[in-house]
């Protein structure tokens, strides 16, 4: 794997229509520049950090089959974002009718252990961290999937409302409800904990 | 708060906090901010759970290794790359003219098959030109539609030449 590849000096332009002509380094750039935030986008959705990190692969092998359909409509991360949303929507339909979503979603054993002697290393402050972070977690998938989706696209993505709605195919005011209504029933679910 | 549109607005308070408003509402929210402890308060808790979703989306990128995705996504590729199979979804990539185009080759198979085939004219023909080499003979022949010309191989000079 070449370590080289800057992905600041691609241009949108350039970039897909070198997709376009098959090119595995611009492929290996678009992986690169785009693979945190897909990543951000399906772990906000699904919760599971396995299951996004193959959603985003899925996402990168559906742009080199589809890249001769994306017609600049819109941005090309547009483009992007709304295939993790719909690859990550179809992957929690799939798992509802198996009735096996909402289960525990959190990897009890993949955070990074601090090292002894430092602060971090205090049993208290251990439980807390963990706490916070599955306390988050877990509200988050208590909100309605269209309101979660829209919250992660804003807190993950930072996306302006115009932007969601592009993505989403909505209309700029839903965006705006949509948010409203994750962030009051966050804060009314996380009142104990911090509000 | 005498003026209705100082009212505490939850909804505009969303979209001040997310910069979402015009100047004039924005201004509006502004001041009414500056006296409402309550939308002070709802912005605050505003600040605070984006702070801590920030963080834990931050937390769990870090905890979280990438490096197979582009080996894995390349592999595919390779193994999927079959160019005749791209040129020929991009043939059929704009779907929104098949249905156009279904159409008008209906059209044009009705067409043929309504309109009769011209009854074959049965007339002289006439050999207008013929000569024979040592390899190969051309005869032209007219008819009153069309000339053909026919060509053959004389295959007794092959044999004498094998």
């Amino acid at each position: 794997m070449s370590d080289k590849v800057n992905t600041d000096v691609w241009d949108e332009d350039r970039l897909v229509s070198l997709l376009k002509e098959g090119d595995e380094e611009a492929f290996r750039v678009l992986i690169r520049k785009y693979q945190t935030r897909l990543f951000n986008i399906a772990y906000g959705i699904t919760l599971e950090r396995e299951e996004s990190l193959d959603i985003v692969q899925e996402v990168f092998f559906k742009v080199w089959q589809n890249i001769h359909t994306f017609r600049k409509d819109s941005a090309l991360s547009t483009w992007l974002r709304r295939i993790t949303v719909n690859q990550c929507l179809n992957w929690q339909r799939r798992w509802k009718r198996r009735f096996r979503w909402r289960h525990q979603p959190l990897e009890k054993d993949e955070w990074d252990a601090p090292e002894l002697g430092t602060d971090d290393y205090h049993p208290g402050k251990l439980y807390d961290k963990k706490e916070i972070e599955k306390v988050v977690w877990e509200n988050l998938n208590k909100l309605p999937e269209d309101a979660r989706t829209v919250f992660v696209l804003r807190e993950a993505e930072g996306l302006s409302y115009d932007e969601i709605a592009d993505v989403l195919k909505i209309r700029r005011g839903t965006v705006s409800s949509r948010l409203f209504y994750a962030r009051k029933k966050l804060k009314e679910l996380l009142k104990n904990y911090y509000f | 708060m005498k003026k209705n549109h100082d009212k505490c607005n939850p909804l505009l308070l969303n979209r001040f906090f997310d910069q979402e408003l015009g100047p004039d509402e924005h201004a509006r929210v502004s001041k009414h901010l500056r006296d409402c402890p309550s939308c002070q308060k709802a912005l605050r808790e505003n600040q605070s759970l984006s702070a801590l979703v920030a963080d834990n989306f931050e937390k769990t990128v870090s905890g979280t290794r990438f490096d197979h995705i582009e080996d894995n996504v390349l592999e595919r590729i390779r193994n999927d790359r079959i160019p005749w199979q791209i040129k020929l979804k991009s043939l059929f990539a704009p779907k929104r003219l098949l249905i156009p185009a279904g159409a008008l080759v209906a059209i044009f198979i009705l067409f043929f098959s309504l309109v009769k085939s011209p009854v074959p004219v049965s007339g002289p023909s006439a050999i207008i030109n013929s000569f024979t080499g040592d390899i190969s003979s051309v005869i032209i022949i007219e008819t009153p539609e069309s000339r053909q010309t026919i060509i053959w191989f004389n295959e007794t000079a092959d044999n004498k030449a094998g």
